[in-house]
């Protein structure tokens, strides 16, 4: 009885907030089915952490310091770059790199579309964030989970738990964002533009080179993007190479549920009162926004620089698309292009945008590594 | 705050710049890749 008096009596009104925070995000999860992979474990998470006197965290109880479990499995899995960088063996496996090989020139798309992560940095040092802690918060615009949180683990640890809840929430929104910042920046006519799209089959010798090449670039260029590009290779040359589709499978299923589950839950150590319940926070999730939004704009406007020189036009809000939040942005676009025009196809070359955007953002976060190093 | 900024602008065009770099430079691959090891096309 006494225990349970001492417990009720020490929680404070900003661990009671979190707990709502936390069930709010497994509310989005569950009900919303908003990235309930992540939500939902940080949501618990979130109410683990803000209880007090538990073995949760690492605490002193009684002048003793006992280690919590999920700082171990923090200083394991997030500290190390861990888990981040297993779940990137998963998304390698999952990529099919195809609809990219088949017109690289969507490529430069998913460079244009990194945008909003550079405008954002400017943003944050304008509200007085330190350099690190800008470069963190831009990574937001990678629209990447585990990119957002390798790099803001670097360059702003403090920072981590609104950078990564803010990065999968938005991923989650994608839906909603994109189209009212597509619109902002493109007329009607516009999002009619049709583009033909001619099915060209990529070999079998261009797919398994081609993880691999990119690999050598990555090491050769940005070397400090390496372990992000290298492992996002590493799991597609599993799905390419043909002989070892159980090591593909697993790393599609089996890897990313489990470190997913761990990720989720470790992440939520940084989901404490005391470090979350800032203006800091809300600050965080406005710019992350911002991020989002600035991306799109990028992509867009990027191609319409383009229609300034090309006979053929392409249709702008395929620029959009060169975020790494896939497949989601490509359904978002083509689901667009059809409400203008129904007979309107541009999925494939959203498609090509979209992966681009897988490799483009790692390389951005490789990059704003780099800079510091 | 214009140090910082300037640091900011700095980073701005090292980030944007080195991602179009890299991702040019893909680009450029994937094209060799293709012509050397053309696919045939789908019926």
């Amino acid at each position: 009885m006494d225990t349970i008096i001492q417990t009720v009596t020490s929680i404070t009104w900003q661990q009671i907030v979190m707990m709502v925070i936390g069930g709010v995000l497994m509310y989005l999860g569950i009900k919303k089915n908003y990235e309930p992979t992540l939500l939902v474990p940080m949501g618990l998470g979130a109410i683990l952490v803000n209880f007090p006197m538990t073995g949760v965290l690492t605490q002193t109880i009684n002048g003793q310091k006992t280690e919590g479990v999920l700082d171990v499995l923090f200083n394991a899995g997030i500290t190390t770059e861990l888990f981040p960088l297993l779940i990137f063996i998963g998304i390698g496996a999952m990529i099919d790199f195809g609809p990219l090989l088949s017109n690289p020139f969507m490529l430069l798309f998913g460079a244009a579309a990194q945008f909003g992560i550079f405008f954002v940095v400017i943003v944050a040092l304008l509200f007085g964030f330190n350099i690190n802690e800008a470069a963190s918060i831009g990574i937001i615009g990678a629209a990447d989970g585990p990119t957002s949180i390798f790099v803001s683990n670097q360059l702003a640890p403090n920072l981590l738990g609104p950078i990564a809840i803010a990065a999968y929430s938005y991923m989650a929104l994608v839906p909603i964002i994109q189209p009212m910042a597509i619109k902002l920046v493109t007329t009607k006519k516009e999002r009619r533009i049709r583009m033909e799209y001619q099915a060209e089959s990529v070999s079998k010798q261009t797919r398994i080179l081609f993880p691999i090449i990119i690999t050598i670039i990555a090491g050769l260029v940005a070397p400090v993007s390496l372990p992000l590009v290298g492992f996002l290779m590493f799991g597609n040359l599993l799905r390419e190479c043909g002989v070892l589709d159980r090591l593909s499978n697993t790393a599609q299923n089996e890897l990313v549920n489990i470190v997913s589950i761990l990720l989720g839950l470790t992440i939520s150590v940084k989901l404490t009162a005391g470090s979350f319940l800032k203006v800091q926070t809300l600050m965080i999730i406005a710019f992350g926004l911002v991020a989002f939004i600035m991306d799109s704009i990028g992509g867009v406007l990027f191609a319409k620089f383009l229609n300034l020189f090309r006979k053929t036009k392409i249709n702008p809000m395929i620029g959009a698309a060169g975020i790494s939040a896939f497949p989601m942005s490509s359904r978002v676009i083509q689901q667009m292009a059809q409400a203008e025009d129904k007979q309107n196809f541009v999925l494939m070359y959203a498609v090509g945008a979209n992966v681009s955007g897988q490799i483009g953002s790692v390389i951005a976060g490789g990059l704003l590594l780099g800079f510091f190093s | 705050m214009s140090a910082a900024l300037t640091q900011g602008f700095e980073l701005m065009l090292f980030g944007m710049g080195g991602v179009f770099a890299v991702l040019f430079l893909i680009y450029l691959v994937c094209i060799a890749l293709n012509r050397i090891f053309s696919g045939k096309p789908k019926e």
